[in-house]
């Protein structure tokens, strides 16, 4: 069985998790007992790191719930990997401080022992086979013997790996290596989950399958901070999120008051030639609403802005059945990242 | 957690096939290739060691006319013929030619005239072909009217030591050269572990530093042990070299062990780069190779890179097989050599050690 084993979760909590396809009994994947206070998953104060003259990050103050789904979105560059390593103490800060479940990062092994990291590459080892390589990362969180092997058996079977476990991971298929590279952050039952832009160069429907192991993951409890400069990933698997751009957090709530926040209530139109076509499109929006605050061109169209959508693309409606306009396009904006991102950075990440 | 990543290693090892190219069948065609041609080819220009303990006019004169017989190069010895002796017993000189006192008295009076060739565990085949042609050169020496001649040339093994072979020369060289290539493992392992960011993933978990540098250090101190005696049981087998004192060849391959592998870990977080340190690795086998004697007998070498040869770990990893297998080495002669491999390794695993965490954040930037 190479597909994914999805897994539905029953009763209340975290209890047991049941296979949708076949009749198999998963236990519980992660240690998701949650604290009794509601120690913040992850609480970064002031945050600072610098590569020689480079300010990686600058004065970064992040909160991750427990049991949160936070994605850290931002192109190539802004310092998502840097905060990632600094959660987990590969790297110490330059300034300010940082605590995962309330104990310093990078002080002692309390926090490596709560957090499973998956890198931005695939670093497992080729030549081993893929249950050999679960071993080696597994010992190196102090796992061993039956509850070594009970791990291991239970994670290949959530990955659907499990009879290809004996195969050297040089022979496994892209979507394969990615699978088993969260699963081998996954043995020791980690609290924290960090995945640094893990469907980088991932098919979609490999990443869908990642995407179902994931929710799951979430669902069992896990907090997981996901990184990704794809808007639509964040957008799907995201409760919370921090935007950073340049080394800086400019922003981080969750999604829907982001949205609400920062989206604009926008009207894309596109007119077509076959019935009257204003000279000026710009200046004739202005005048069919007095809601209309912004315009500017998109692809074939223009994207009007308004305080409420709805309105807006009522007037407009009204002013062209005046003047005989017949629209190619004429449709309600979905709020989207990329519009917050927009507003809150000036720059498309999509451009980036 | 060491024991994890010692057992992760030797699994790489063992699958990668390109190790066992270079550090089995390279130094094994090598030893073929060499001994064969040592077998085959009569060497052109032959080092004669002499020691004239006459000091008489006809001594001086054999001495000059061999220095000008073409394919001769006559290095004179001073000391007894004592000394002259242990130092071919040693290994430090492959053969000498000894004038003994009263050589020319006995000339003179047409007596026995004896020269004799002690002849050492180094000693190739072209000591015979010395022997034939100093007894040609002594013969003419005396009363041409008076035949036979009473000069002898006596062709004596050195005592203590056993019939040399090429094998003695070519076994432990190769070996000790071929030892130092086990750097390049190290070197491409590490590094590949830091490129592909397993190493950054290492260091997400409870792992220390200094339990990951034990477990991928140990697999190859291992690796070079097998290496050494599969090639060793080689040699024996197959170039007929004969083994004495298997416990202090186990003392010192583990210490030549420790040495290459030690200066292997030194020097992958010291380079900037693989391709920098696959230069170095060169340097150091190439040209430890050819400063210690692995490749020829140490005393064809100029005085200066004899003298050099002291500071490199192949000379005493060298010098302590060529004892062992002309079985006159004890503990007592090899600790030195032990010593020094050993204190080599323990330096180069601190300085490793120290700079570890340099090495592995540096992709972390």
């Amino acid at each position: 069985m190479t597909d994914a084993v999805l897994l539905k979760q029953t009763g209340e909590g975290l209890g047991t998790f049941t296979p949708i396809k076949d009749g198999l009994t998963v236990s519980k994947l992660l240690n998701s007992t949650r604290p009794k206070s509601e120690t913040q998953a992850v609480v970064s104060k002031d945050l600072s790191k610098t590569y020689g003259r480079t300010q990686a990050l600058d004065k970064v103050s992040i909160h991750v719930a427990p049991g949160s789904f936070y994605g850290l979105l931002g192109p190539n560059g802004a310092g998502k990997s840097t905060l990632m390593k600094l959660m987990v103490g590969v790297l110490a800060p330059s300034g300010g401080s940082i605590e995962v479940f309330g104990h310093k990062a990078g002080k002692g092994d309390e926090v490596r022992t709560m957090v499973g990291y998956v890198p931005q590459d695939v670093a497992l080892y080729g030549s081993l086979t893929g249950k050999q390589n679960l071993e080696f990362f597994g010992s190196m969180y102090g796992l061993r013997g039956r509850p070594l092997q009970q791990s291991i058996d239970e994670i290949l079977e959530f990955i659907g790996l499990t009879e290809k476990a004996g195969e050297a991971v040089k022979s496994y298929s892209g979507g394969m290596k990615r699978r088993l590279n969260i699963a081998a952050a996954l043995l020791h039952k980690p609290r924290l989950l960090l995945l640094d832009e893990p469907t980088v160069g991932v098919d979609p429907h490999s990443r869908q399958r990642m995407f179902e192991m994931l929710k799951h993951l979430q669902a069992q409890g896990a907090t997981i901070v996901y990184s990704s400069h794809y808007m639509e990933e964040v957008e799907e698997l995201c409760d919370t999120v921090g935007i950073i751009d340049h080394g800086q957090l400019v922003d981080q709530d969750p999604l829907p008051e982001l949205l609400a926040r920062y989206a604009g209530q926008e009207v894309y139109l596109e007119i077509s030639p076959d019935g009257t076509v204003p000279p000026d499109i710009p200046a004739w929006l202005a005048s069919c609403s007095t809601r209309l605050r912004s315009v500017r061109p998109l692809g074939s169209g223009w994207l009007a802005e308004a305080e409420n959508r709805a309105d807006l693309m009522a007037d407009i409606l009204a002013a062209a059945r005046q003047k005989a306009l017949i629209f190619r396009r004429l449709e309600l904006v979905k709020p989207s990242l990329e519009s917050v991102f927009l507003k809150l950075t000036g720059t498309s990440l999509r451009d980036q | 957690m060491i024991g994890a990543v010692l057992i992760k290693e030797l699994r790489k090892l063992v699958r990668e096939k390109g190790n066992f190219v270079y550090l089995l069948l390279m130094p094994m065609a090598f030893m073929i290739l060499f001994h064969f041609l040592f077998a085959q080819a009569s060497e052109r220009s032959i080092k004669v060691n002499v020691l004239d303990a006459d000091h008489s006019p006809i001594s001086r004169q054999l001495v000059r006319v061999i220095a000008a017989t073409p394919g001769f190069q006559v290095a004179e010895l001073s000391g007894s013929a004592n000394s002259a002796e242990q130092q071919v017993q040693k290994g430090k000189l492959s053969s000498v030619v000894i004038i003994p006192p009263g050589f020319a008295a006995d000339l003179a009076r047409h007596q026995p005239a004896v020269i004799a060739i002690k002849s050492g565990p180094q000693a190739s085949a072209s000591t015979g072909v010395l022997a034939g042609i100093l007894q040609q050169i002594a013969s003419k020496l005396a009363d041409p009217t008076r035949p036979p001649s009473p000069v002898r040339v006596k062709l004596e093994q050195a005592a203590g030591t056993v019939s040399p072979s090429i094998a003695t020369q070519i076994v432990p060289g190769y070996t000790v050269m071929f030892v130092f290539y086990i750097m390049i493992t190290i070197l491409r392992s590490l590094f590949k572990e830091r490129q592909s960011g397993i190493l950054e993933r290492v260091r997400t978990t409870p792992l220390k530093a200094f339990q990951y540098m034990l477990g991928m250090w140990l697999p190859q101190v291992i690796a070079a042990m097998v290496q050494i005696t599969a090639l060793f049981a080689f040699g024996h087998w197959l170039l007929q070299l004969q083994l004495y004192n298997y416990g202090l060849l186990f003392l010192l391959s583990l210490a030549l062990s420790l040495c290459a592998t030690a200066l292997g870990m030194m020097l992958t977080v010291l380079v900037g780069s693989e391709n920098q340190g696959m230069a170095l690795v060169q340097l150091v086998s190439l040209g430890g190779a050819a400063l210690s004697g692995l490749w020829v007998p140490l005393d064809m070498l100029p005085a200066g890179m004899q003298t050099l040869a002291h500071f490199l770990p192949q000379y005493w990893a060298m010098q302590g097989y060529q004892t062992l297998l002309f079985h006159t080495g004890n503990l007592g002669t090899l600790w030195q050599g032990i010593g020094i491999l050993t204190g080599i390794a323990l330096v180069a695993i601190l300085i490793a050690a120290t700079r570890y965490n340099r090495f592995a954040k540096a992709e972390s930037i």
